[in-house]
């Protein structure tokens, strides 16, 4: 570490240590986009065949329990959670990517649900959702390799 | 700003590591910070006391066997620690301009 009196060695490391929570994490298994992608599947059948039945919160419960398990475990593992603030410049891209192709997911899949049939729609869901987390994992692994390379 | 303006908490080159990974974190775990930051568990349980007492960060830890204990920083920690490297930046930015003149 830098000495105390060092400004720039200072502002360095504070780089470098800001970085850690986007940089620094196990590898995504590879089950975690299927996984996703069948999650938000059966929570678009859920809306899609059990709206207004008893079953229904049943099953919004079930699915909304698994979620917070899911992220305390995986929480647990990472042994940290970045808070979005000060992302290294790196990741804005990763991040541009996320939201914008959540906005063509959204869309894709309403537009399914108002045209296709009902089973089309969720299969539509799980392979989109599936497909764009696969993207997202290698555009996010990109960016901690180049701040990992940058702050070396 | 000038040096007066520095955290003297904050200034240790360890406690401004640690400030810094918890200030861009919603919380970090104490095994984290240890492995991240190669700092030893004696040494980091002395920084997280003195940043603790600062009113810097609030520690929580999970029950059951194997508790991990998870920090995150306070709204005075944040404020603090903005304070702090924005001092930094400016110095940096001072000497840069006095270098070139």
């Amino acid at each position: 570490m830098e000495s105390p009196t060092d400004p720039v060695g200072a502002l360095r490391e504070h780089e470098r240590a800001a970085a850690l929570p986007y940089t620094e994490y196990p590898p995504t298994p590879a089950w975690y986009p299927p996984a996703v992608g069948a999650w938000a599947a059966l929570f678009l059948a859920c809306f899609l065949y059990l709206f207004r039945e008893p079953a229904f919160l049943f099953c919004m419960a079930g699915l909304l329990a698994l979620e917070g398990g899911f992220f305390t475990w995986y929480r647990r593992k990472r042994g940290t959670m970045p808070s979005l603030r000060q992302a290294p410049r790196e990741f804005n891209h990763a991040f541009r990517l996320y939201f914008g192709g959540l906005a063509v997911v959204l869309t894709v899949v309403a537009a399914a649900v108002l045209m296709l049939p009902r089973p089309v729609a969720v299969l539509t869901c799980l392979v989109l959702v599936t497909l764009g987390l696969t993207a997202y994992e290698r555009v996010y692994r990109r960016a901690a390799d180049a701040t990992r390379a940058r702050l070396r | 700003m000038t040096l007066a303006d520095l955290d003297a908490v904050i200034h240790a080159p360890k406690r401004l590591a640690i400030m810094s990974v918890l200030a861009s974190s919603t919380s970090s775990d104490f095994g984290f910070l240890r492995e991240h930051l190669s700092i030893s568990d004696s040494d980091l349980s002395k920084q997280m006391s003195a940043l603790q007492q600062a009113g810097y960060v609030s520690a929580t830890k999970s029950r059951g066997r194997g508790g991990v204990t998870s920090y995150s920083i306070s709204r005075k920690g944040s404020a603090a620690y903005r304070r702090h490297v924005a001092a930094l930046r400016e110095i940096v930015g001072e000497s840069s301009a006095a270098q070139r003149i």
